[in-house]
């Protein structure tokens, strides 16, 4: 099997197959897609036979990896890569290399054994990736990176040069993330919470379709823990002092386990994690044990946002993350460029790739000196509503809950205060929140349409919202806005907004945001 | 209401800059009329639980009531439907210019959105039963975006629809825009 680097420039010859033991994976995949309905046909089915369904069931999987890996054919050609695959249905799939956005590796231990990859060819918008090839040798995996990113651009390069560039060394990593770091991420990151959630979930299940004995074998030490500090505290205090000690500590030790395993989960999924750009392109490596690479080519990225909640900030770091139009989920692309960093570094990463960001601006004008009123609305309603709810049950000892105004009146303030917005003639930016502080800057060039929205409640306070829409901005971020912008800002920052949307595209003589 | 006039559009002239108070423009006249019925439809479709409801906690088990308030209630919501129907059609204005399609919507939540010409990805003019029957279209332009993934507007005059989809196709010198 050739490998890239010796053959000399792109479209090296031919068809070519997969890597020899690809359909050994291709096997696992199907084995486990087909495993619940062969282990209920194996548990469900009595006697011998079911067993024999079975085997013939794996042969015949096995039979068909290995026919696919005959027929599956992939060829680098000068305009893209073609795939051939199919055993009685022959399917030829033409993919420009400008369509594809990332070539993504993924490597679990298995594959690592073997040294194999699988390489997840990904466009933009698409829901599925666009090719998965599973799976090939790592020095072709890399090859094919390589010829996408020299190909994918909009210059292409000279041929005969390549073969040089491509078995070039690897430039020098813009971060890497330490054990230190990969503490505090874990620390940070509520990863664990969702395992706990999912584990609960689980747990509950089994234990309602089970009989009582099992749920108390399992509930069993829980109860004697508690009982033990129960009854420690109860020796020496009165029974609610220990009510209260002893859920205290339970929710204390529940929560510290629940950080634990976030950090135990930063460091499988980011062990190694290192962020390198080459030429144009990011490329991000992490993972202990499923590895993976991803790629991204700096023009693709559509938004950058940069998150700072109350943890991050005690421990003097943040998180900066883009969004692109492939892969909105951490598995199909790069979204966080920096899991965790101190400041300094977040500046000095956005310095250098988006110099128009001009970070940190200084620049930043406030919203409307109102805003911190309609900030107010939703939780004074949300009070009024659990006020009245414990009113009903516990009576005038429900309006203790009034005491959270001054803290809501708080917490508005300060958020409308620290609201706001930077434009110049290449980039918006927008920051927002108190506690937990989130900006994002938007390159003008990446804007797709411009959204201007008023409530009822904003045509009283004359208020306009502006909506910065953007490719791929992910559900759980949502678009990037600007609220509360007093209407006649509002209207001059829509104009200039489109005098710059014209003026960048690509017709005109200005040049573009530094996208290629 | 003034009407728009067909004729401001040609699809021969694809620099079409539309005529009329500041380049704002009404849907076609015909549109209020689908916008009434449509309306008219979802208002009494609605009006008839929230009668069931309002009359069998009013009303213990009385026959009489129900056989009056129903019809009323039908009514009632197919003329409030309509109400809304027609001022969403009033409040409803758009605009093409060399920058791009505005449109500007909305009875109580006013939006104004904007997509320029070089973000336009592709267009449909969709044309339903109702509509076909007042020849009427539906616009759709499909942007890269999120939000606005798709700016959908129905009202338009199926010869204003099509005007519109040819005056917006993108151009084929701006695939450096392109994701």
């Amino acid at each position: 099997m050739p490998t890239r680097s010796d053959t000399p420039g792109p479209p090296p010859g031919g068809p070519q197959r997969l890597h020899p033991f690809s359909w050994l994976f291709v096997l696992l995949q199907q084995l486990r897609a087909f495993a619940i309905p062969l282990v209920v046909l194996l548990v469900t089915g009595r006697g011998q036979s079911s067993e024999w369904l079975g085997l013939i069931g794996v042969a015949g999987l096995t039979a068909l990896s290995v026919a696919q890996y005959f027929t599956y054919r992939y060829e680098p050609t000068a305009e893209g890569i073609v795939i051939r695959h199919g055993i009685l249905q022959r399917t030829r799939r033409d993919i420009p290399y400008e369509r594809i956005h990332t070539v993504n590796l993924h490597q679990t231990v298995l594959h690592r054994l073997f040294g194999v990859a699988e390489v997840r060819l990904e466009s933009a918008g698409s829901r599925e990736p666009e090719a998965v090839m599973r799976v090939l040798a790592m020095t072709e995996a890399r090859g094919l990176e390589e010829l996408v990113r020299l190909y994918g651009g909009a210059r292409r390069p000279p041929i005969d040069g390549i073969a040089d560039r491509a078995a070039a060394e690897e430039p020098a990593p813009l971060l890497t993330l330490g054990p230190g770091e990969l503490f505090r991420l874990g620390l940070i990151s509520n990863r664990g919470m969702a395992v706990v959630a999912a584990i609960v979930g689980l747990a509950s299940q089994v234990l309602m379709e089970s009989q009582d004995a099992a749920r108390d074998s399992v509930a069993a030490p829980l109860r004697a823990f508690y009982e033990l500090i129960h009854g420690f505290v109860a020796a020496r205090f009165d029974d609610t002092a220990a009510l209260a000690a002893g859920t205290l500590f339970v929710v204390g030790a529940a929560l510290a386990l629940v950080r634990l395993l976030s950090v135990v989960l930063a460091f499988v999924q980011y062990h190694g994690f290192v962020l390198r750009e080459h030429e144009r392109q990011l490329r991000v490596q992490r993972g202990l044990l499923t590895r993976v690479r991803h790629q991204l080519p700096r023009r693709r990225i559509q938004a950058w946002r940069i998150d700072e909640t109350l943890l991050h900030r005690w421990l003097g770091r943040q998180t900066l993350r883009v969004d692109s139009a492939a892969g909105a989920d951490d598995e199909r692309g790069i979204r966080e460029l920096a899991p965790v960093a101190p400041p300094a570094t977040v500046t000095e990463l956005l310095a250098r790739l988006l110099p128009d960001a001009r970070w940190p601006r200084t620049d930043w004008r406030p919203v409307h000196p109102r805003a911190w009123r309609r900030l107010l609305v939703r939780p004074f309603a949300m009070l009024l509503l659990l006020a009245s709810a414990v009113a009903w049950f516990e009576g005038l000892r429900g309006l203790v809950v009034f005491v959270a105004v001054p803290l809501l009146v708080l917490r508005a303030r300060r958020q409308g205060a620290f609201a706001g917005y930077a434009i110049d003639d290449r980039v918006v930016a927008v920051r927002s929140g108190w506690l937990t502080r989130r900006w994002g800057v938007v390159p003008i060039a990446k804007l797709q349409s411009i959204r201007v929205t008023q409530s009822p409640f904003d045509r009283r306070h004359c208020m306009a919202t502006l909506w910065l829409d953007t490719a791929g901005a992910p559900a759980a971020d949502g678009v990037l806005r600007i609220r509360f912008l007093p209407v006649d800002e509002a209207r001059q920052l829509y104009a200039r907004l489109v005098d710059h949307m014209t003026a960048s595209s690509p017709l005109a003589t200005a040049p573009p945001v530094p996208a290629e | 209401m003034d009407p728009t006039p067909v004729d401001a559009v040609s699809a021969a002239d694809p620099t079409f800059v539309p005529t009329g108070d500041d380049g704002w423009q009404r849907l076609a006249p015909a549109a209020r009329t689908v916008r009434a019925i449509a309306g008219a439809v979802a208002g009494a479709v609605i009006a008839v639980p929230l009668a069931v409801v309002v009359v069998t906690i009013a009303a213990g088990g009385g026959l009489l009531w129900p056989l009056l308030a129903m019809p009323a209630a039908v009514v009632s919501g197919a003329l409030a439907g309509a109400w809304i129907g027609q001022a969403r059609w009033r409040r409803t204005r758009w605009r093409l210019d060399a920058v791009g399609l505005y449109v500007r919507r909305g009875l109580i939540w006013h939006t104004e959105v904007l997509v320029p010409r070089s973000r336009v990805q592709h267009l449909d003019v969709e044309r339903g039963p109702l509509e076909r029957q007042f020849g009427l279209a539906t616009l759709v332009v499909h942007t890269a975006g999120t939000q606005t993934s798709a700016l959908r507007q129905s009202g338009f005059d199926e010869a204003t629809a099509v005007a519109l989809r040819d005056a917006l196709i993108p151009d084929a010198a701006r695939h450096a825009d392109a994701l």
